[in-house]
């Protein structure tokens, strides 16, 4: 992974200010595991003994065994990603009935687009500032007779209000659901995330903690959902063959199946690295003034520690958006963290209500999301580090070089 | 006749089932190198290098550019909203379930037609005014015909074709009309391209083309149009992968086809209960599956006696019936023989055998002589089964 050029000297090393780049490969944001080859052609070999190559064949059952353990759920389904599995699941929970699922702007862009698959409408509720997700009362203020579902979405740092949430929904009678990518392998209450509400929603994409190229799983303690994903995932096909309900084209295949199996063991050492990668940055960011790891909670709780966020001070010379540019030209996938927020973005489905969500659209100015996962080494963010402490040391000059190079382009 | 079918006592023709599908896999040497590839490279998912390659040579097969998704429903999806389908669309009452399944999720009110006596889309009334597009499904081994595309072209619809089931006759089509035809194609396992899951979109126009792209993602980078509603519909490395190795490994797998179909057009010779389904103008090395049909008058029993007979050997078999049952439960008011006699009439005749990788040439002619033997002991079967 030595893919570290020189250390930025001078600001004018800066590739946002003409200097090469920092990196000579990409430093993404996601995990991008890569299990162990030899385990993934011994599963190869057997997939292609057993000549079942999608359909729910043996390597998909498997997997679907070690994630209910992974989760401590009685049921997982897998799926061909974990969108086909919102969508799929979307219309289970609202029954055929038109209407609105709540959820949040904090997210990712395709979130509402998945509702609007599902023949729903979305209808965002802001976040609560001290888990960046829904609560109770930020949803009970946007509930409504035309609601059909609740899908809350567990933030890395902290999963929504599962409690209070759970009440809520049982208390109207509406189905709540969850998307837990980034929840996978945390625990909540000592338990792992995967078991409440009617259903959650994971991911096995590649930039997420357990890579199966693409795919996704829904994991549940409800029997009756199960075969209901079930029969979803396979084109409506019931267990005798027969077509029996509306369905989706959803199934996992074996390939991306034996994938998962083969790194599945390396999961809990993946989130290590990623503490320590999480640590590094703090460490590297201690004394570079503006600039705040946001933390992770302490405790007993078990954490992926998928992302590092870095809150940018809004009395900075350079605004969180300057250093995004910045590191983005240093050939990483930099991301500000959920901004736009979802209701404010320019891709979002035309029909929706845009409300004012007044936490969303704070937080969705704060934060930086760092480079993270396997293609990152500890020297990669020594390098980062030194150079956001060398671009604020001298944030007034680099302002300044940053304007004269936009004016000089437009 | 001395032999007995498993079913009534005998040993059974196979010991492990033979499954229906192609499932056809290209050489252990040639996927191991492709996916150290993949590893090396470590770019698994997101319009990687090998899902580049295949829009473009799928693309430069079809003289049209290529859309590449997660399956044949995504392309459904993925194709209806690149052709702006809305309202109302025609099906046809029998096909592939992901089509009408498809189109529902695209929120399309899907209007199911007839078929006539070939599989083909009959669409009745054929101009139906209110209907916004055509989805069509090619018969498996058929090509896509003109004389089907001028009339959509006389309504002033687009057309979407489901070639799922045919994609080496379909393969030649050139659109009539090539900014209001796409074509929707499978990569599933069971199909002779087989990327474990997969599907395709081919479009012959940049803006559809570039709705297509636009609507199977949500990156601002891949955005080549403002299309109302996205997904993740991206293929990943790994089937992008195994469809390339099957391209090349191709005729391999049509030479098979080819010398499966010859054994069973020969032993169908002497076959009176059993038809063996022979597209019109299907070329030998376009083959992708055995479909039989069965006249039920005549054996006196029908299709699920048949299943039986033949499960009980260890052949498996597949209806067509999945999506007349998915549309009976649907809409159980408007199914029924009276609705659409050709669908029903298929449904309740015509059996898919195994067919592709699965079957060896000594396992068809195996096959052969179990459909032989059926046919001795039909008025047994009738009486026993019937």
């Amino acid at each position: 992974m030595n893919t570290v050029s020189a250390t930025r000297r001078t600001i004018h090393e800066l590739a946002a200010l003409g200097g090469s780049m920092l990196f000579s490969t990409v430093k993404p944001i996601g995990q991008l595991s890569v299990p162990d080859p030899q385990q993934f052609f011994a599963l190869l070999d057997e997939v292609r003994s057993n000549g079942v190559y999608s359909g729910n064949g043996p390597m998909v059952e498997l997997l679907e065994q070690r994630l209910c353990e992974l989760h401590d759920t009685r049921y997982c389904v897998a799926y061909g990603n974990a969108s086909i599995a919102i969508v799929g699941l979307t219309q289970i929970l609202s029954g055929g009935r038109k209407g609105e699922i709540i959820l949040p702007a904090f997210t990712y862009t395709g979130l509402p687009h998945l509702v609007r698959w599902a023949g729903q409408m979305p209808r965002f509720a802001d976040v609560d500032p001290s888990i960046h997700a829904l609560s109770a009362a930020t949803v009970q203020a946007v509930i409504g007779p035309q609601t059909t579902g609740i899908l809350a979405v567990h933030q890395v740092n902290a999963p929504a209000d599962i409690d209070g949430l759970t009440a809520l929904a049982d208390a109207q009678g509406i189905p709540l659901f969850f998307d837990s990518v980034h929840a996978l392998y945390n625990t909540w209450r000592g338990r792992p995330i995967g078991g409440h509400g009617r259903a959650e929603v994971f991911s096995l994409h590649a930039t997420k903690m357990l890579n199966g190229f693409e795919g996704g799983y829904v994991t549940t303690n409800d029997p009756e959902m199960d075969q209901q994903l079930r029969n979803m995932r396979n084109g409506g096909r019931a267990i005798n063959g027969n077509v029996e309900s509306f369905g989706i084209s959803g199934n996992l295949s074996e390939f991306h199946a034996a994938f998962v199996l083969a790194g599945i063991e390396d999961l809990p050492a993946a989130c290590g690295r990623n503490k320590d990668r999480y640590e590094r940055y703090i460490a590297g960011l201690k004394n570079v003034p503006g600039l705040t790891v946001f933390p992770y909670p302490q405790g007993p709780e078990r954490l992926n520690y998928e992302f590092t966020l870095v809150e940018v001070a809004d009395d900075l010379p350079l605004s969180r958006d300057d250093l995004l540019e910045i590191l983005l030209a240093e050939n990483t996938r930099t991301r500000a963290y959920y901004s736009p927020p979802v209701h404010l973005s320019p891709h979002r489905p035309s029909q929706m209500a845009a409300p004012s969500l007044p936490v969303t659209e704070g937080l969705a100015k704060r934060y930086l999301q760092m480079p993270m996962g396997e293609l990152v080494s500890l020297e990669d963010i020594d390098q980062i580090c030194d150079l956001l402490r060398l671009v604020l040391l001298h944030a007034d000059e680099v302002a300044h070089q940053l304007h004269l190079r936009r004016g000089s382009k437009s | 006749m001395t032999q007995l079918l498993s079913v009534f006592g005998s040993k059974p023709t196979f010991e492990r089932a033979i499954p229906v599908g192609q499932r056809y896999l290209a050489d252990p040497a040639t996927l191991r190198r492709a996916f150290e590839g993949i590893f090396e490279r470590k770019w698994f998912a997101n319009h990687g290098p090998l899902v580049q390659q295949l829009d473009a040579r799928l693309g430069e097969d079809w003289r049209g550019q290529a859309t590449c998704v997660t399956n044949e429903g995504m392309a459904v999806m993925v194709g209806a909203t690149a052709l702006r389908f809305s309202g109302s669309v025609l099906a046809p009452a029998l096909g592939p379930t992901h089509l009408t399944q498809g189109l529902r999720w695209a929120g399309l009110n899907v209007v199911l037609c007839d078929v006539d006596e070939d599989g083909w889309l009959d669409p009745a009334p054929p101009e139906d005014a209110t209907a916004s597009g055509w989805a069509i499904s090619v018969p498996v081994g058929q090509s896509i015909p003109v004389a089907l595309g001028e009339r959509a072209s006389a309504a002033q619809v687009p057309v979407l074709w489901d070639a799922s089931r045919s994609y080496l006759s379909a393969q030649g089509y050139t659109p009539l009309r090539p900014n209001e035809e796409a074509v929707a194609l499978s990569f599933n396992a069971n199909q002779v391209l087989g990327g474990g899951e997969g599907g395709a979109v081919l479009c012959w126009s940049d803006a559809r083309a570039h709705r297509a792209r636009t609507a199977r993602n949500f990156h601002l980078a891949q955005t080549f149009d403002r299309v109302e509603v996205r997904i993740n519909g991206k293929m990943a490395e790994a089937p992008a992968a195994l469809i390339l190795a099957a391209l090349d490994a191709l005729p391999e797998f049509q030479a098979h086809n080819a010398s499966l179909w010859k054994i069973a057009s020969e032993r169908a010779a002497g076959w009176g209960i059993f038809k063996l389904a022979n597209p019109t103008g299907c070329q030998p090395t376009h083959r992708e599956s055995l479909v039989i049909s069965l006249d039920v008058e005549e054996a006196r029993f029908g299709l699920d006696a048949l299943q039986r007979v033949l499960q009980a050997e260890g052949i498996s078999s597949q209806r067509f019936d999945g999506p007349v049952a998915h549309l009976a439960s649907l809409s159980p008011s408007r199914w029924g023989p009276a609705a659409y006699p050709n669908a029903h009439r298929i449904s309740q005749t015509h059996l898919e055998l195994p067919f592709g990788a699965p079957v060896s040439i000594e396992s068809m002619d195996r096959i052969c002589s179990v459909l032989d033997l059926i046919q001795v002991n039909a008025n047994r079967i009738a009486s026993r089964l019937g």
